[in-house]
């Protein structure tokens, strides 16, 4: 209980130190486009030019109009973006920050809302480009499509907790990183971005059972065709709850050991 | 203002033990590293074993040790980087620590960014931040540096970086590792103005390093730690009595002491299967700082053996000092010596 009462303490501390998380976030993306001309414009331009390629090539293999598969990927695509490299940043958040952890006594939320908020940094980019892509919305916009923002508000409670798990397992065990990264990989082609599943058959069964399919349900279905998806929103706030208890359970029985294991 | 450790042990997991056993250890060589232990099949480095100490205001407390004896772990456990397996740390405020150059600073950013992250990191404000700039900018010396990356910088001037940093945003108790020999030696008097001033002369420090001359200079307490356990705690003369150990054939603790404490130069004849016949001492501590060590040859020349020493020394006689020979020590300035001694 002692221990739990200090892994609270751990996170009322970081949240109280936004410009110390909010500043490393962005320090990290200085790094990364460093001495760049396009600097964060890249981000906008490579995932604008992937998008553009995917639906030309893509297009062909469907009978959907070009206009709906053109926001059906845009979409898919902009929030398999996050997913993926919230996942994969998720375990290397404690690997990353190495020296602070060696060198600092910071509480170490602080290292997985930095990872949490880099990648919603990224992220703000890639949803103009979603927001722009909805110009040319199909079906009239309804009060619906405002569940966008309660989805969105789960995608970064999701992210806190997988950090929060995935971080201090990914430090211990170092094939762990391997492991996400490659099935992440996988799991990108069973997922429906580039392909729409029928109503039934062996492409439907895998996205449901799938759980990321689910996450991008949530933001895709109310904005292209303005219906609520209550099976998806049911399984990701069921995958919310166990998530934010084994989040809770892991920082809490590592928090002791991380520095030796980074 | 206090810290103080109670009963801290600290054991570190390792992972494999490939050769099954524990290697014998040479004969005579010191202790290295901390003891290794098994508990429940699995194998441990107690890095930290029992240490318990208590500090308070104005207390400068010096660690010493062979290589692998625990300082620097100390040090982390002190500052909250690692947490302790057994016993605990109590303190009155923040801990702030200095550790390896390469921890705590981004290398591709400015000067001034890591200036300010650090601060951030200190829990300072923005605006409290920016108004302690230019003071530390002043402290630092690095001028136009402070614009370009870090990774532009040598070892010495992150250091004064680091430093400079470190002690402007810290609260009151700051742990530093062996790293101040990297800095030049007007930054190295710097330092050491920093840490004895007025302004800082209340907080608590611990440092560790190799440089015994520095750790005298700053610390009023001392603790010699070996595998981990403290072999002895006390005043500064524990630091005596840990050069002594580690230099068996130069001169015992007894007699640094002596000559720390009093004034003048003397012979101190080498023990038996020594190499040397013996060493010169001195302490001049009031004189000026253009100290030479001078000769008298066998047809009464005075010559220059050494070209400047400090006011407190010691130097090993060459293999051509014979018995008679006279040594003296003065100033360039004037003619006349300060201290002489005759060889038996």
């Amino acid at each position: 209980m002692n221990q739990f009462t200090a892994a609270l303490q751990d996170w009322s501390s970081s949240a109280r130190l936004v410009p110390l998380w909010s500043n490393l976030a962005l320090e990290d993306l200085r790094d990364r486009y460093r001495r760049t001309v396009l600097g964060l414009a890249w981000i906008i331009a490579s995932f604008a030019l992937f998008v553009t390629v995917k639906v030309f090539v893509f297009g062909q293999l469907t009978n959907v109009s070009a206009k709906e598969f053109g926001i059906y990927v845009t979409l898919g695509f902009g929030l398999w973006t996050y997913i993926n490299a919230m996942v994969v940043d998720a375990c290397t958040a404690y690997m990353h920050s190495r020296p602070w952890i060696l060198g600092t006594s910071t509480p170490y939320p602080v290292f997985l809302l930095q990872a949490v908020f880099r990648n919603w940094l990224i992220f703000g980019m890639i949803l103009l480009v979603m927001a722009l892509a909805m110009f040319w919305k199909t079906t009239p916009w309804t009060t619906v499509s405002l569940s966008v923002f309660p989805a969105l508000l789960v995608y970064a409670v999701s992210s806190l907790w997988l950090a929060a798990i995935l971080a201090p397992l990914c430090a211990r065990y170092r094939d762990l990183f391997h492991a996400v990264q490659t099935s992440m990989r996988l799991i990108f082609f069973a997922t429906p971005i580039l392909w729409i599943p029928a109503t039934s058959g062996r492409l439907m069964l895998l996205a449901q059972l799938n759980p990321i399919s689910h996450f991008v349900a949530i933001v895709r279905d109310p904005l292209m065709y303005n219906r609520l998806p209550m099976t998806s929103w049911s399984v990701v706030l069921g995958i919310n709850a166990v998530g934010l208890v084994a989040g809770a359970v892991v920082y809490t029985a590592t928090r002791r050991r991380i520095a030796h294991w980074v | 203002m206090h810290l103080s450790a109670d009963h801290l042990s600290i054991d570190f997991p390792l992972s494999s033990m490939e050769h099954g056993q524990a290697f014998k250890p040479t004969p005579g060589a010191p202790p290295l590293g901390g003891k290794i232990h098994t508990q429940r099949g699995r194998s441990y480095v107690r890095a930290i074993d029992d240490v318990s100490f208590s500090l308070g205001r104005g207390d400068r407390l010096a660690l010493v040790g062979h290589n692998g004896s625990g300082k620097s772990t100390l040090l982390r456990v002190l500052a909250g980087i690692y947490h302790p397996t057994s016993g605990s740390v109590s303190s009155s405020g923040n801990v702030s620590g200095i550790f390896n150059m390469s921890l705590g600073f981004r290398q591709e950013a400015s000067g001034y960014r890591n200036l300010v992250l650090k601060g951030l990191m200190a829990g300072r404000t923005r605006a409290q931040i920016e108004a302690a700039l230019p003071e530390i900018a002043e402290f630092t010396g690095l001028g136009p540096y402070l614009d370009m990356p870090l990774q532009s910088y040598s070892q010495g001037m992150a250091m004064r970086l680091a430093f400079a940093a470190t002690t402007a945003f810290s609260n009151d108790i700051l742990v530093m590792d062996e790293w101040i020999g990297a800095g030049d030696a007007g930054f190295q008097e710097k330092i050491i103005e920093r840490m004895t001033d007025f302004l800082h002369a209340s907080t608590i420090i611990v440092l560790a390093s190799h440089s015994t001359t520095l750790l005298r200079r700053i610390a009023n307490k001392a603790i010699w730690l070996e595998q981990g356990r403290v072999r002895q705690a006390g005043g500064i003369d524990v630091i005596d009595e840990y050069e002594a150990s580690i230099m068996p054939q130069g001169p015992s603790a007894a007699i640094r002491k002596q000559v720390r404490e009093g004034r003048g130069l003397w012979w101190l004849p080498a023990r038996d299967g020594s190499i040397s016949i013996g060493h010169l001492l001195w302490n001049f501590a009031d004189a000026p700082t253009d100290l030479q060590l001078f000769v008298f040859g066998p047809d009464g020349r005075r010559q220059v053996v050494r070209n400047t020493v400090e006011q407190s020394g010691a130097w090993l006689a060459s293999d051509w000092v014979r018995p008679g020979m006279a040594f003296e020590i003065g100033s360039q300035r004037s003619d006349e010596a300060l201290g002489r001694c005759v060889i038996p």
